[in-house]
């Protein structure tokens, strides 16, 4: 298995996805920063608050989305584009061991994200001079709590990515699924059933406090990783008896 | 003066530094069909992106029709059909529509898409997928594309690429009926030799992106290493007495050969006249492959000795 | 002119192909999203809330798709998504050596690409705000119908893109490797709202924040949507051109 971690890492090691990867978070960070920044002559304010909420916004519903749209259709296009897929699956290896390599890759890839987030607002946070302690409960745990209530947007890209041979599928519907998330997002009602809001509100909830809130969000994780376990569980089903044309 | 259709002045293309063709001068008569062999990586199919103006060449020109392709690609084109390397196509379209788009652009009449998929006998699949064809069809559907419109010129690479042995006569007797029939001039480029020598008559020779030979096939067929096959015996004696006599000999497998143009019924004579028994005598025309090989291992040793 | 038969094969090329699905279905999105918008936030909060500012239902419902929804923030994505699919036709096959060895001047072939982009995303913008217009009757809107409003909001956008979808024909016309322009549009939407607050001069040269001045409701200057968008479609145009010309097709 882990062998085959570092076939696929060596695949995209050209790709410029490193890039890409760590510069997207930082995008987001430079936001957070200028809005922080612009806030700080004011008394009695967060600082950290003000700067991690500004960098999340973006964050969350934007850049996490789209990036984990990517990293798969990156992942997958490489077998996909070049009928790589006949060679790959008559290699002596086994079909399970492909599908689940490729997704702890794309994890990776998003945990290093959400690190490189984190990373990036810490550094921001001390070059602007906060006062108190570092609120760590916020700046580390939230990114890492976010990767668990990514799992479904995970799951439905990674499926997405395998199953279509043309990459436009699963950017088109990566693209489509991430615009209505700062208007779902809002909606105290709704927001349960859209799974593309809760990275973002993973991070920010200050939305909403009340006791029916914290158990919706019992509940996100809880759909989260059930959601994900299926899906994945599913695809690879599929992907085992699959005829490779 | 013999017209050439095609004729190159110094055709180079580097990459990098790196001369993928080298200088070459190309003349490529009307109403043949030119073979255009080379090994793999040899430039051949480089040089047939510059006849076409897909690349453009770091030095020198290409001329087709008189024409130079940098200038009037579009009259020029408007005569040639080609298949460069594999087969293009929508895959998701059915052969039908993929020809109809070509048709289109060419602005020819619809019949002629069913005319040349008969010719490459796709009629029956015309309204398949392209998807779904197996490599040989793709190959034909390839051909299709650069028959459709009547060209005066085709250049074809690897034409009978993926075919099975059927389908490659037929597509080589189609070949060969173009000139007569139609007027059109073909080029082939192949690496298969056998190829070439069934269907071309004239030939050019490229290697490591040098043009070595370039002529007629009989021409080429002449530099054959002609050998006299002789069988007697008793055989060690024979080849003794031969090389007294000052010819060059080989010896393999059970046969006597004689490396130079020699006049068979005078060997014989010479040998029967000393007692020798012989049991058997022809003449050894090697074939283009061999020629070719040759050829091209006389080029790589003269770049080793330079390199020393 | 072999152009208006090269753009009629650039239609029948996408024929049974994935992008019908992408400019029907993410109409239909936007249509389903506004229509949960309105039923839940319209009577209670939406009406009231533009009766007070002096906003039409329809004003508010524009409002609400542009910038609540993110409609003006996406549509750059959704064009370079666009202009990635129309090219990956030519280059899935190899079908540029082709198509180049056709008697079709290049720029012929660059711009019938172009304009096949400019006609997709024209039918996703028009069902976008058709949707619209289908969700205020059925919610049941006091006012009538503003056709000016929308007529003019899809007037502006259409001139509005035209600079994006230049630089992702660009884009998409050099690469085989469609991650990139995607990235760079990516790249392009998320950069945007940020230029736009901290450097308003220099977002004026940037294609992507096109689309953040249309606005018939105050914010931003609409014009510079319109100047913006058809003098970058040119000028990228051009310089697409001369190098589109010149590329070795290997």
């Amino acid at each position: 298995m882990f062998n085959n971690l570092k076939i696929e890492f060596m695949k995209i090691k050209r790709s410029n996805i490193f890039l890409v990867a760590t510069f997207f978070p930082i995008l987001a960070v430079i936001q957070g920063f200028s809005f922080a920044k612009n806030i700080k002559g004011q008394e009695e304010i967060d600082l950290w608050g003000a700067l991690f909420s500004g960098s999340t916004l973006m964050y969350g519903m934007l850049i996490l989305p789209i990036f984990i749209t990517i990293i798969f259709a990156i992942i997958t296009r490489i077998e996909h584009s070049n009928n790589g897929w006949k060679q790959l699956l008559s290699l002596p290896i086994r079909r399970e061991d492909v599908y689940i390599s490729k997704l702890i890759l794309g994890c990776i890839a998003v945990l290093y994200n959400l690190v490189v987030f984190l990373i990036g607002i810490l550094i921001s946070g001390i070059i602007l001079g906060g006062k108190g302690s570092i609120p760590l409960d916020i700046i580390v745990l939230r990114p890492l709590l976010a990767f668990i209530s990514s799992l479904p947007i995970i799951a439905i890209q990674f499926y997405i990515s395998f199953k279509f041979k043309n990459v436009g599928v699963p950017l088109g519907v990566g693209a489509i699924f991430t615009l209505p998330t700062i208007l779902i997002a809002n909606s105290t009602k709704y927001w349960i059933f859209y799974p593309w809001t809760y990275p973002v509100l993973t991070m920010m909830p200050n939305f909403v406090t009340s006791a029916e809130q914290t158990l919706r969000y019992g509940i996100m994780y809880g759909v989260s990783i059930l959601s994900f376990i299926s899906i994945i569980g599913v695809g690879l089903y599929k992907f085992r008896s699959k005829d490779i044309i | 003066m013999k017209k050439y259709l095609i004729e190159t002045d110094n055709l180079t293309k580097k990459f990098d530094g790196f001369a993928a063709v080298n200088s070459i001068n190309l003349k490529i008569p009307q109403g043949g069909i030119y073979g255009f062999l080379g090994p793999n990586g040899a430039g051949k199919s480089t040089t047939i992106r510059m006849l076409l103006g897909l690349i453009s060449p770091t030095e020198g020109k290409a001329k087709l029709f008189d024409k130079s392709i940098d200038k009037d690609r579009l009259d020029i084109l408007k005569k040639v059909g080609s298949m460069v390397e594999n087969p293009s196509y929508y895959a998701h379209l059915t052969a039908y529509e993929n020809l109809n788009i070509i048709r289109e652009i060419l602005n020819v009449e619809k019949s002629e898409i069913e005319r040349v998929l008969n010719i490459v006998g796709l009629l029956e699949v015309k309204d398949k997928k392209v998807k779904k064809f197996s490599m040989g069809m793709k190959q034909r559907l390839g051909i299709a594309q650069a028959l459709i419109g009547n060209p005066e010129l085709l250049i074809l690479d690897e034409p009978t690429n993926g075919l099975d042995p059927a389908g490659i006569r037929e597509i080589r007797a189609l070949i060969k009926g173009l000139p007569e029939k139609l007027g059109i001039t073909v080029v082939v480029s192949s690496h298969i030799l056998s190829e070439i020598e069934l269907m071309a008559t004239d030939v050019g020779i490229i290697n490591k992106g040098n043009l070595i030979f370039q002529g007629s096939l009989e021409e080429l067929q002449k530099r054959s290493l002609a050998q006299i096959k002789i069988g007697a015996e008793p055989k060690k004696e024979a080849i003794d007495h031969l090389l007294k006599r000052g010819y060059q000999v080989e010896e393999r497998d059970k046969y006597i050969y004689i490396k130079e143009f020699s006049s068979p019924s005078i060997l014989t004579k010479e040998l029967v006249i000393n007692n020798f028994e012989v049991y058997h005598i022809s003449e050894d025309k090697s074939n283009l492959e061999d020629i070719f090989l040759d050829i091209t291992r006389k080029e790589n040793q003269d770049e080793i000795t330079n390199i020393n | 002119m072999k152009l208006p038969i090269l753009i009629k094969t650039e239609l029948s090329k996408q024929r049974r192909g994935f992008i019908w699905l992408m400019i029907l279905g993410i109409p239909l999105g936007t249509t389903m999203a506004m229509f949960l918008d309105m039923y839940i936030r319209y009577h209670d909060y939406l009406y009231v809330k533009g009766q007070e500012l002096g906003f039409t239902s329809w004003d508010i419902l524009l409002r609400e798709n542009h910038r609540v929804l993110g409609w003006g923030i996406f549509l750059p994505l959704f064009i370079a998504v666009i202009a990635t699919i129309i090219h990956y036709t030519e280059f899935e096959e190899d079908n540029w050596k082709k198509l180049l060895t056709l008697p079709v001047r290049r720029w012929e072939v660059y711009i019938s690409k172009l304009i096949t982009i400019v006609i997709f995303s024209f039918i996703m913008i028009a069902l976008n705000s058709l949707g619209l217009v289908l969700v205020g009757k059925v919610i049941g809107f006091p006012e009538a119908i503003n056709y000016r409003l929308y007529g003019e909001y899809i007037l502006y956008q259409y001139v509005a893109i035209l600079g994006v979808v230049a630089l992702h024909n660009f884009l998409s016309s050099h690469t085989k490797n469609v991650i990139i322009p995607v990235v760079i549009g990516f790249l392009g939407i998320i950069v945007a709202p940020g230029v736009l607050s901290k450097n308003p001069d220099l977002a004026k040269l940037i294609p992507y924040t096109y689309t953040y001045y249309i606005n018939n409701l105050n914010v931003g200057n609409s014009s510079i949507a319109l100047y913006g968008g058809i003098i970058s479609m040119i000028l990228i145009s051009v310089v697409g051109i001369l190098s589109f010309n010149k590329k070795d097709i290997l």
